[in-house]
């Protein structure tokens, strides 16, 4: 396990990784997101593959606390300051989304600041039905006409729907190793999924497959961990960085599930490829990824998370939320409450996007597995 | 022409200042003393510092007008007038040198960025967060850890080769940051680069608020800190211009300028 | 004593006479013992009683129209929230809870009672400063983070210490912010109450997002008329809607004199008006009288070249809701620096009448009105909403400086503070943010706020400080 889980990180210390490098050497074209509501098929097709947008090891934000201000969440002036300082100059652009008040005042800035060559923001509602589905599907038909018309990429249905079929491929593979999860002794920790799914979210998906099929091969041959005190499960907002995984994990548990944005759930679920793409996709952003800034559906989120906790028998939840995040800051709170009455153990911590207060959370880990009685 | 004299008096955070010039505006006497618990105490022992080597003046009363500033300007009751200290170190500044265009103020508890126009008046000014994080308070405390005195601390960073890097965010979580790094075994030099460079960020950031135009100067305590003043101008990609008078009385300067002013009303 | 100065107390007296007797009235038609039950279940009503004191704050230093403005202002506000709680005591099986970017227009259209539950989060403060933080407190119990905006977290201290009336129906929205949206699932919650939700486009000066929002209107009607007893009325509506417009005419004459330097009437008078029979009650005739009255006082006043600031020096642009807790904030700078506030981002809109000519036409126009309504264009949208109506404002009302009242829970506006810095620097405009929370004066005190106010209008506008 060892000697894939180092690729992996390679993968993941800065935005151009090698991979990208290679991709962008042979004419493909990057396209960075910002939000797991953007439909990252679309951005697959032809020469283009989606980078989620990340800031690795970075040292602080003073010119995006200028701008954005300090009360805005450590992730949008992180990309801000990295974007400020050229860190995403190989994009071809970025598609962003209308997500939070974050994201759109990340956009704002940043058009205002350094005005990308190309940079969309896709405005999603914030409920489903007949007429957020309709409004969701012309626009993503809108993107698909402005990423034809910048890239000079063919977005005709086949081939939206030719990415749609890679993009299913290299979830089904990610999903099929998650899986393992479920076993009372899974062969590979929380932290070494946790750095597979992150370096298939920034790194094209052809040059991924093969590092994906090696992580299974290791972890088939692998035996399985029992050394673990407690298996628990994360949640909250969009967590990219498989060292705070890490850290969770240093304290004697086991992470065997994930719902945030870039991880396992949801999000992983083959999409349609046989009909319309964009209503495919469409309903893939409105229904499937279950962010608190959808108005509706508060108890269904909640229920969502108590069933995966409990098909991959975790012994209690971690919500993490970013500071300054409003719609996890307000939504674990009363997640908090609506999992301890079903008797699921909870402990609750906010974070910034870089990795500090360390001693803090390993202290209150150890604390909450003590607590859950292991 | 009857000599006239006028003072300007400064009662900042952790010191009293005074500055006594006469008509042309040429300083006759200034002074520098620890703060007391009563700001109009610590006046008069400022002012009475500075008239000692003054034959001419016996005592305040012969003082044409005097002007109050700084934390403490509205305690000083014998002052004709108090003018903040905003308006006073712009002032000062623009006395020393003309060609300043930018001030970053340095005191005991706060952090201002001021940017003045062509009379020396201030166009906009910026003060820090309610935190003590990169003021003369902040350095005491990060000397105090690195078991130094001020003047120690302040050229220690000049000696480091590397940087390692601390959040100045909160003045408690950068005391608690460097305690722990000090405790394992790095480089004091470093680390105090790091704060340094900490706190020269903080004073960028605040300079960006109110737009940077050169010249750009610090008045304050913490102008005579020599690592701050080299991480500011890395910060900046600017030199600082050094002004001809030493800048902790700047703003004493600047309200007995303004003294003068208001007199000749 | 001069005779002008006896007709103004006479004026003040004679309002607030007025006040107390629409609340005495109200107290003796529920009947003593139901009174004292609802004042034990919502002890705010007690504080919204010591109204009288916001009318002192407002009008003592203001003379003649001007104080007249200020005292029927706040006499029109006193009657329509005497009219809203005995919606609570008397009409409760009609009574829906809505936000404060849903339109009221509607509920009332349908015979139903609305309640806003963040007006008490706006009134209160301007009445006793400290009120709110009771109820911030508590939200923060329930474990929100303390960097949530203090309004929607009183709405959630107020639901948390069941100090919400209990209503049959509740409709809410994705406006203002983030935290005004995700605040609506702890009234769910604990009110047991169905809840629709209205959503409103970031893009929505698109054509496309006018039918989107229409539709969502309709669904609102309804999911109304399922939930509730409403049942929708679109003559009522039809004359809600044109009494709307009565009210807006007169109000585009009132800005139309205000422009003129000095101003006949400003400040509190134009904001407060705006804030309360726009947002709380408008299409009534009582709404659009007020109005018609403020057109006659500044009329008056511009006629025999009277200025609401005499000596008015500096004309303010305000940006952001004003600062509730320190509600004098402007009846204090005109007396010290001459400074008077003309126009406020909270009142200031472009949008055209409601076409009342079918019920499609109506929805669209109130839907605009939402879609586009304050708060909503700044804070939802795109940026260049923002900074169009800013610069637009500056040369139409001819404003001197830029007064932010910069709300420390308000993270659409803090990230543009700085863009706004820069491009009102760009336009030679003085700007002046006030760090503050709109609800919590123990972020900022009211002394804290007057320190940052003297800063900027000593040093930066050079102004003479008038020691009264």
């Amino acid at each position: 396990m060892t000697a894939i889980d180092s690729e992996l990180k390679i993968l993941l210390e800065k935005p151009l990784n090698h991979l990208v490098e290679r991709a962008i050497n042979e004419g493909m074209i990057p396209i960075g997101y910002a939000c797991s509501m953007v439909p990252e098929a679309l951005i697959s097709v032809g020469k283009l593959f989606p980078v989620s947008m990340r800031a690795p090891g970075s040292e602080g934000t003073e010119m995006a606390d200028l701008y954005l201000s300090s009360v805005i969440c450590t992730y949008a002036r992180s990309l801000l300051e990295f974007a400020l300082d050229d860190r995403y100059k190989f994009l071809g652009g970025y598609v962003f989304t209308a997500g939070c008040d974050h994201l759109r005042r990340l956009h704002d800035n940043l058009d205002y600041l350094k005005k990308p060559g190309f940079s969309y923001i896709l405005d999603i509602p914030h409920k489903t039905g007949g007429a957020a589905l309709e409004w969701t599907i012309e626009e993503i038909t809108r993107l698909a006409s402005a990423l034809e018309k910048q890239f000079d990429t063919d977005m005709s249905r086949e081939s939206i729907n030719k990415a749609i079929e890679k993009t299913n491929a290299l979830n089904r593979a990610l999903s099929a190793i998650g899986t393992l999860r479920k076993s009372k002794h899974p062969p590979f920790t929380g932290t070494q999924y946790h750095r597979l799914i992150m370096a298939s979210r920034v790194s094209p998906a052809e040059y991924m497959m093969p590092l994906i099929e090696k992580f299974r091969k290791t972890a088939e041959d692998s035996e399985g961990r029992s050394e673990y005190r407690a298996r628990l499960m994360i949640t909250g907002s969009g967590l990219d960085d498989p060292e705070y995984t890490n850290i969770i994990e240093s304290q004697g548990a086991l992470v065997v599930a994930d719902r945030y944005c870039s991880g396992s759930f949801p999000g992983l679920e083959p999409l349609d490829s046989s009909s319309n793409p964009f209503e495919a996709l469409a309903r893939r952003t409105l229904e499937v990824t279950r962010c608190p800034r959808m108005m509706e559906g508060f108890n269904s989120r909640a229920e969502y998370i108590a069933q995966i906790a409990e098909e991959y028998s975790a012994d209690g939840v971690i919500i993490e939320s970013i500071k300054f995040c409003d719609t996890w800051g307000l939504e674990s709170a009363a997640l908090t409450d609506q999992l301890r009455a079903k008797g699921i153990p909870v402990l609750r911590v906010e974070r910034e996007y870089r990795q500090s207060g360390e001693g803090q959370l390993r202290t209150r880990v150890q604390a909450f597995i003590e607590s859950i009685g292991h | 022409m009857i000599q006239k004299y006028y003072g300007g008096c400064d009662i900042g955070s952790t010191t009293g200042k005074a500055v006594i010039i006469e008509n042309t505006g040429i300083i006759l006497g200034s002074s520098i003393v620890h703060r007391e618990i009563d700001p109009e105490v610590t006046a008069a022992l400022a002012l009475e510092q500075a008239l000692k080597n003054i034959p001419e003046i016996n005592s305040i009363k012969d003082l044409a007008y005097l002007v109050g500033t700084g934390y403490g300007r509205s305690e000083i009751s014998f002052a004709s007038e108090n003018i903040s200290e905003i308006s006073c170190h712009a002032m000062g500044a623009f006395f020393c040198d003309r060609s300043i265009k930018t001030i970053v103020d340095i005191g005991g508890q706060d952090v201002k960025g001021i940017s003045i126009n062509d009379d020396g008046t201030v166009k906009e000014f910026a003060m820090n967060d309610k935190c003590a994080a990169g003021t003369g308070r902040f350095f005491e405390a990060m000397a105090r850890i690195f078991r130094m005195d001020l003047a120690d601390f302040s050229d220690l960073s000049l000696n480091a080769r590397d940087l390692i890097p601390v959040t100045a965010q909160c003045s408690v979580f950068a005391e608690t940051e460097v305690i722990s790094l000090l405790a394992g075994k790095n480089p004091p030099e470093s680390i105090a680069a790091g704060v340094q460079n900490a706190v020269a960020k903080r004073c960028f950031m605040l300079l960006k608020r109110v737009g940077i135009i050169p010249k750009v100067t610090i008045t304050g305590g913490c102008a005579k800190n020599r690592g701050l003043i080299k991480a500011l101008e890395k910060a900046l990609q600017e030199k600082i211009a050094p002004l001809s008078v030493d800048p902790q009385i700047i703003g004493a300067l600047g309200a007995a300028l303004y003294a003068k002013k208001r007199e000749s009303r | 004593m001069k005779i002008s100065d006896l007709k103004d107390t006479a004026v003040t007296s004679g309002y607030k006479m007025l006040n107390l007797m629409a609340i005495t009235k109200m107290g003796i038609k529920h009947g003593p013992f139901d009174l004292i039950r609802d004042i034990r279940r919502y002890p705010w009503l007690l504080d919204l009683a010591k109204v009288n004191r916001l009318v002192t704050k407002l009008s003592r230093s203001r003379r003649g129209n001007y104080r007249k403005a200020v005292g029927m202002v706040l006499h029109g506000i006193v009657k329509e929230m005497v009219h809203q709680i005995e919606g609570i005591f008397h009409r409760q099986e009609k009574l829906v809870l809505h936000e404060d970017m849903v339109p009221p227009e509607i509920l009332r259209a349908m015979g139903l009672s609305p309640w806003m539950p963040e007006m008490l989060g706006i009134l209160l403060p301007m009445i006793v400063p400290n009120v709110m933080e009771e109820y911030i407190d508590a939200a923060e119990n329930e474990g929100i983070p303390a960097d949530v905006c203090s309004l929607p977290k009183t709405v959630i201290g107020l639901t948390v210490k069941d100090r919400l009336p209990y209503a049959k129906a509740v409709v809410t929205s994705n406006l203002p912010c983030d935290g005004g949206m995700s605040s609506y699932i702890y009234v769910e919650k604990q009110l047991k109450a169905p809840v629709f939700r209205l959503d409103i486009p970031h893009h929505f000066k698109d054509e496309r997002a006018e039918v989107y929002f229409s539709g969502e209107l309709k669904r609102m009607i309804a999911w109304l008329e399922e939930h509730t007893t409403g049942r929708m009325d679109w003559n009522l509506l039809q004359e809600i809607c044109e009494e709307r417009n009565r009210m807006m005419d007169y109000e585009l004459q009132l800005w139309e004199m205000i422009a003129a330097r000095p101003a006949p009437l400003a400040a509190d008078a134009v904001y407060l008006s705006h804030l309360w029979f726009y947002n709380v009650c408008s299409g009534l005739k009582s709404s659009t009288e007020v109005f018609r009255r403020l057109v006659m006082l500044a009329e008056e006043n511009l006629k025999n070249g009277v200025a609401a600031v005499p000596d008015e020096k500096y004309r303010a642009l305000l940006w952001n809701p004003p600062t509730m807790h320190v509600i004098d904030l402007f009846a204090i700078a005109e007396k010290r620096y001459g400074v008077t506030c003309i126009m406020d981002s909270m009142s200031f809109n472009r949008l055209p009448f409601i076409d009342t000519s079918s019920r499609e036409s109506m929805l669209q126009g109130i839907g605009r009105y939402i879609m586009n309504g304050p708060m909503a264009r700044h804070t939802r949208g795109p940026m260049e909403n923002y900074f169009d109506d800013i610069f637009y404002i500056i040369k139409r009302f001819g404003i001197d400086m830029l007064w932010m009242a910069g709300h420390i829970g308000c993270k659409n506006t803090q990230a543009l503070n700085n863009i706004m810095r820069e491009k009102c620097r760009a336009e030679g405009i003085p700007v002046l943010i006030i760090d503050y929370d709109l609800a919590d004066p123990r972020i900022t005190s009211r002394e804290g706020i007057f320190l940052q106010v003297d800063h900027f209008m000593e040093n930066v506008m050079k102004a003479e400080r008038r020691f009264l």
